[in-house]
């Protein structure tokens, strides 16, 4: 049963608050579909599309691929003049 | 198909019509296409044709061999068949679909005076014996004229030729129409119930334009750039996926126009290299229309046509009018997908919205609108959010997939441009705006309090892109606009509240002035135990207010319970925490009970680190923390007073300033040392000082090793107080 974009990005959002939530999480898709409760073939889908858009950071690849939170760039004190 | 359906329907009007001209000219007459075929029945005043055509196969392909000499034939001619002498006029005509020619034969004639020669020549002909007898019997029954009257008949031949030509097209582009139009009722029924089939679609309208050879659709995939995305048609398969820019050749220039354009005779006009160069090799015309929704161009619908065909006004307005509809199907197919796209965008928003309520952090939020703006939009490069910082001088950002310098000199032009002091509401909409390297960026105001306090902006690599998600983001960034106005009124409230508490407290403090001053050195522990890095900001505000609460009455302080539920919650904890004191057991109380009772008990004793080695209910290491933390507190205290010999205003941060400046001097820390240890002294976390320095957690156990190694101190705070130390004196 193939899965539909709209739930793919459904579970894209989800990824991307878990992370968010858990800055310090290294998962792999495995573990990550046990947390979330969710198969591994769309999560492994939608890791690699956050890691495309540099949300997330992969290292190693296969069942093997750890993916962990890109912190963005934050800066608190940029001057304006 | 349609031969059959417009020969019935025109069959008996051509007839009429020659047997008419058959009566007039007293001639037999036959209509026949390009291969002798009689297109109706013969109209014959003498039964020559009738015999033609009911003779054996030999006799009729001899005759239609010797009509066949005549072939090149524009104009009616007079012509010698069988037999010098033995004339029929042969007129031809174009065929309806004007790719073949059709004959208008009529006979016999013979001249004046030589039908009794030409008797005695059949005679001798020695011609097989059917021939003979219809050649015979076609000379007897025919008719001498004279060189004048055969012109005449000529010319009236010729005439029928044209009346059949016009009977026979009219007809047929009639019938070819109606067919057609009944075709494409289908063809847009089918797509009409089923979107899925596109490309089938795309080779129904092509084999209904009948004519056509290849039909193509150049979609615009960037500015100025257009890729062949369907094809329907033989021989032209290495077109698909074929990429031009515009002006580039003929659908390069058909790109630049607006309106249809149309080329013949293009085989050897270099702008067709572009369909040899993709193995098109036969080719004779092209036209092309641009497909469009509003003012923005969606692509180029071409149609290659690989020979010369002559078509009259209503079938090229029937092909003009198949062409648009195919324009207008590919558009609203066009707009359908992109609803679709944006529809299946907005359904995940709620959920967004969710996670984004329980987030009651400016900074989380922020982190959540950037990580989803680019994963709400196809091929995003980057997201930034622009946020004004409390004072209003300076801007926060965060952002992903742009350089750290480019993002802040961005977010400065963008302060500039749109976070101007007093500026007002801007519009809910989005703007399009293009940053100094060319980038395009899509701005969305973030918009609460009344006021334009930010800009969501993500940056896309077309404008067709951004016309896809212009919506999406839009809702996206109004939701963050409402969500941080929620947590802007939630703070008003929670200060106005606060204000409330302090008013009463100090109100409180009056009439108990010696719990009064414990509760004042309370708060002032738990502000520098922030600085010192013990607890955040946060924790020790907290604890602040449950500390000025549990110098309110019980009246004061229910009045005050549905603000500070989370405050009187530790309070009672702490209650029963001193209840406990001493008892053995096993208790479990909050992480913010235990730091108020250990506060609130060296408050009471007034001393750093004498008294209890413990506190029943408190961990050992959060009360062993706190006393680490009293003893460094002493010990600067103490050297303040003894540098004048008066208690001097501990101000911590010039004498943060001047010891660290005198540490890197004497333990010859790096850079990015001292770096840390400013961070380290301003009461920050490793995973702060992480966060604010770009590097792992790891990297900054590392640097204070090197520099607890460098100041020989085993622990940040005897670092901490070694700079106190060192800025005091």
């Amino acid at each position: 049963m193939t899965i539909s974009d709209q739930e793919l990005l459904k579970l894209q959002m989800e990824c991307t608050v878990f992370f968010e939530n858990n800055p310090y999480a290294y998962e792999t898709a495995k573990g990550l579909a046990k947390k979330l409760g969710r198969g591994i073939e769309p999560l492994e889908i939608v890791l690699n599309r956050l890691a495309a858009i540099s949300i997330l950071d992969k290292r190693g690849e296969g069942n093997m691929a750890i993916y962990s939170y890109k912190t963005p760039y934050t800066q608190s004190e940029v001057e304006i003049h | 198909m349609i031969e059959k359906s417009w020969i019935m329907d025109v069959k008996k009007t051509v007839e009429e019509i020659q047997q008419t001209y058959a009566e007039f000219t007293r001639l037999s007459i036959l209509i026949v296409d390009g291969h002798g075929r009689p297109l109706v029945k013969p109209s014959s005043h003498h039964p020559f044709f009738k015999k033609l055509t009911d003779a054996d196969g030999e006799t009729r392909d001899r005759f239609w061999q010797e009509v066949r000499h005549y072939a090149g034939l524009t104009r009616p001619a007079l012509c010698d068949l069988w037999l010098p002498g033995v004339k029929f006029i042969i007129a031809p005509f174009k065929s309806p679909d004007g790719d073949a020619v059709y004959y208008v034969l009529a006979g016999v004639l013979i001249q004046s005076g030589t039908k009794q020669m030409l008797e005695e020549e059949v005679a001798g002909a020695g011609l097989y014996n059917e021939g003979h007898k219809l050649l015979l019997d076609l000379v007897l029954e025919a008719e001498e004229l004279s060189g004048e009257e055969a012109e005449i008949w000529r010319e009236k031949i010729g005439k029928l030729a044209e009346t059949s030509e016009r009977v026979l097209r009219s007809a047929y582009r009639e019938a070819y129409v109606r067919e057609r139009l009944a075709e494409l009722r289908d063809v847009m029924s089918t797509t009409r119930r089923d979107r899925g089939t596109v490309d089938q679609a795309f080779e129904q309208f092509l084999s209904v334009s009948g004519g056509t050879d290849v039909m193509g659709y150049a979609e615009k995939i960037g500015p100025g750039e257009y890729q062949i995305s369907r094809l329907a048609g033989e021989g032209a398969s290495l077109l698909q996926d074929a990429e031009f820019r515009e002006g580039e050749g003929f659908l390069g220039q058909a790109a630049l126009s607006d309106t249809p354009m149309q080329w013949t005779d293009i085989q050897r006009d270099p702008r067709a290299s572009f369909f040899k160069q993709h193995g098109v090799s036969e080719f004779y015309g092209l036209r092309c229309f641009p497909v469009r929704v509003g003012m923005e161009k969606l692509g180029i619908l071409f149609i290659v046509s690989k020979k010369k065909v002559q078509a009259d006004s209503l079938m090229r307005e029937f092909e003009e009018v198949l062409i648009a509809l195919v324009g207008e199907y590919i558009a609203s197919g066009t707009i359908e997908a992109r609803m679709e796209r944006q529809i299946q965008r907005l359904r995940p928003l709620m959920e967004v919205t969710r996670f984004m309520i329980s987030a009651q952090n400016i900074q989380r939020i922020m982190f959540m609108l950037v990580d989803m703006s680019l994963s709400l939009v196809w091929n995003p490069s980057s997201a930034i959010i622009v946020h004004e910082s409390s004072s209003g001088q300076k801007v926060q950002i965060v952002s992903r997939g742009i350089a750290n310098d480019l993002a802040e000199q961005y977010a400065r032009e963008v302060a500039k441009r749109v976070l101007h002091e007093n500026s007002s509401v801007n519009s809910p909409g989005f703007e399009l705006s293009q940053t100094e390297e060319g980038q395009l960026m899509m701005e969305y105001p973030i918009v609460y309090a009344g006021k334009t306090r930010g800009v969501l902006a993500v940056s896309l690599s077309s404008e067709q892109e951004a016309e896809e998600c212009r919506e999406v983001l839009l809702a996206l960034a109004t939701m963050g606009s409402i969500i941080l106005q929620s947590v802007h009124d939630q703070r008003q409230l929670g200060l106005q509240n606060e204000r409330f508490l302090r008013l009463m407290y100090a109100s409180a403090k009056q009439r108990e002035d010696d719990q009064g001053k414990k509760a004042d050195l309370s708060l002032r522990l738990l502000d520098e135990y922030a600085r010192y890095g013990g607890i955040t900001a946060e924790e020790a505000s907290l604890l602040q207010r449950a500390n000025m609460l549990s110098v309110l009455d019980d009246a004061a302080r229910s009045e005050l319970s549905d603000s500070f539920a989370n405050e009187l919650e530790i309070l009672n904890e702490h209650q029963l925490m001193l209840e406990s004191e001493g008892r053995t057991g096993s208790f479990s109380y909050s992480r913010p009970a235990q730091l108020l009772r250990t506060v609130l008990y060296f408050a009471e004793l007034d001393e750093e680190t004498a008294g209890r080695l413990h506190l029943t209910g408190v961990s050992p290491e959060l009360f062993n923390h706190f006393r680490k933390f009293m003893a460094v507190r002493h010990t600067v205290q103490s050297e303040v007073m003894l540098s004048d010999g008066t208690p001097a205003a501990f101000n911590p941060a010039e004498a943060e300033e001047r010891g660290i400046d005198a540490i890197v001097k004497e333990f010859g820390l790096s850079k990015r040392e001292k770096d840390v240890l400013e961070l380290v002294v301003r009461a920050s976390s490793n995973k702060d000082i992480a966060a604010k320095l770009f590097i792992s957690e790891h990297t900054v156990k590392n640097h204070l090793t090197n520099i607890f190694n460098k100041m020989s101190v085993s622990d940040r705070a005897q670092a901490i107080a070694r700079v106190f130390n060192r800025g005091i004196g």
